[in-house]
């Protein structure tokens, strides 16, 4: 007990506020975050008995992280009511659009969001996200650009 | 380069990762193509704001115990959760008894008055819509305030027939002075649950239909089971009176209404009357009896 229990902790302190901050971002919502992240922890905490980690133990906890943040995207974390969505649409002004950056951002699928949140806010390597998400890297590199191009269409493209 | 090879290279080229010689192309084209310049900075500006979004850190209570507490459900409720859980354990079950017996009592208490209040509304609406629905239907004008005086039991007159005979035509050995088949009797019976507060209805369709407030007898006489009107009244009048006591009748609780004598509340025959009444007039007794 007292291994696994060191185990936690070590997990933790290493990706607790990463995993966090992940959760937080993509679920948009500090209660389902910290209900995903305990669902996150817990499976670690069953899982690491299992595993000799050597160099990708980073890889394993952001593939089960990316698996509840999916699941717990689509057991229904808050999306855009008709209403957000109508008041996006309607902006005009691309500076009033860019201020509003977060909720353009959530449009884009939870998979391309997890994707340029682990590339361009945290630096992880394309290898790690790659078997995060199940995912080859060529196909990652595709769909960062899309996504950068869905947001570019979103907040400048004239409608 | 390409717009399209642009594209395609964008992220290896925001990256930094595309070797010299393409570097140099893309940036030639970024150079000589308006659009794609405006692209790229755009990109530029998005990364730059996925960058610079502000990390959160764990909560206190996640890093304190990660698999133990319970997750607050949200944050309205947060407070209160966690002030309730602070109050010792025996202090707050007491309270938490405390509360049940006096809910309990509560509702012991209040429970048969709700419940009497409720009943009282019930009577009071439905008497309202009789009354409103089939009353003041019949008679909408308010009651003549000069009501005939009710008359107690006279001897001999309980709401049976004094000197009338019900078994009809095949009594033709009376006495001499009994004019058998001259005369009719009426006899019209209502039944209601409220003889008094019919009575003055019975009385304004009497004066309605002619008979004058001064004719004795009007005021109906008390007996036991409910009240009595025996008059003698011109033959003509019988039929409107016969209309207005049916129309005032109390709705039937069965479907006898289509029985040939009325319905299971109002019912009436008619038969020879024994009395000598005078050419061209009726005895007419109306009954208002209370169901047993």
């Amino acid at each position: 007990m007292g291994s696994t229990k060191d185990s936690v902790d070590h997990f933790v302190r290493s990706y607790g506020d990463l995993l966090f901050d992940l959760c937080e971002s993509i679920l948009w919502n500090p209660s389902s975050a910290q209900v995903a992240w305990r669902s996150i922890f817990k499976k670690i905490r069953n899982g690491c008995r299992f595993q000799r980690f050597s160099s990708y133990e980073r890889s394993w906890v952001l593939r089960i992280a990316c698996d509840k943040l999916l699941s717990f995207y689509a057991q229904g974390s808050q999306k855009f009511s008709a209403a957000d969505q109508i008041k996006l649409d309607s902006t005009e002004n691309p500076n009033t659009r860019i201020k509003n950056f977060n909720s353009y951002f959530h449009k884009l699928r939870p998979e391309l969001q997890i994707l340029l949140l682990l590339r361009d806010k945290y630096g992880i390597p394309y290898s790690e996200i790659s078997s995060a998400l199940a995912a080859p890297e060529s196909s990652l590199k595709i769909q960062r650009q899309q996504a950068l191009r869905a947001l570019e269409e979103w907040l400048w493209n004239d409608r | 380069m390409t717009c399209f090879t642009l594209q395609s290279r964008t992220s290896d080229y925001l990256e930094g990762t595309l070797s010299e010689s393409l570097k140099r192309e893309a940036e030639d084209h970024l150079g000589n193509c308006k659009e794609c310049h405006a692209r790229h900075r755009h990109y530029r500006l998005i990364l730059a704001a996925i960058a610079n979004q502000p990390k959160s850190t764990l909560p206190a209570l996640l890093k304190k115990s990660p698999l133990t507490n319970p997750l607050p459900r949200g944050p309205t409720s947060q407070p209160t959760l966690i002030q309730w859980e602070s109050i010792p354990w025996l202090l707050r079950t007491l309270i938490e008894g405390v509360g049940i017996v006096v809910f309990i009592l509560f509702g012991t208490y209040s429970a048969p008055k709700i419940r009497a209040l409720y009943e009282k509304n019930i009577d009071k609406s439905l008497t309202d819509f009789h009354e409103s629905t089939h009353l003041n239907e019949i008679l909408p004008d308010t009651v003549d305030p000069v009501l005939p005086p009710l008359q107690e039991n006279p001897v001999n007159l309980s709401g049976s027939q004094a000197g009338d005979d019900i078994s009809g035509e095949d009594d033709s050995e009376d006495d001499d002075d009994v004019h058998v088949g001259r005369s009719q009797l009426w006899r019209f019976t209502l039944k209601t649950v409220s003889p008094d507060e019919l009575r003055p209805q019975v009385v304004k369709a009497l004066t309605e239909a002619g008979v004058p407030l001064s004719l004795p007898g009007l005021g109906g006489i008390q007996v036991p089971g409910g009240i009595e009107f025996d008059l003698v009244l011109p033959q003509s009048s019988v039929p409107n009176i016969k209309h207005f006591l049916q129309k005032m009748a109390p709705p039937p609780f069965s479907d006898k209404v289509n029985s040939p004598s009325g319905s299971e509340n109002f019912t009436w025959y008619r038969v020879k009357s024994k009395r000598k009444l005078p050419e061209g007039t009726s005895q007419v007794v109306i009954w208002l009896s209370q169901p047993n």
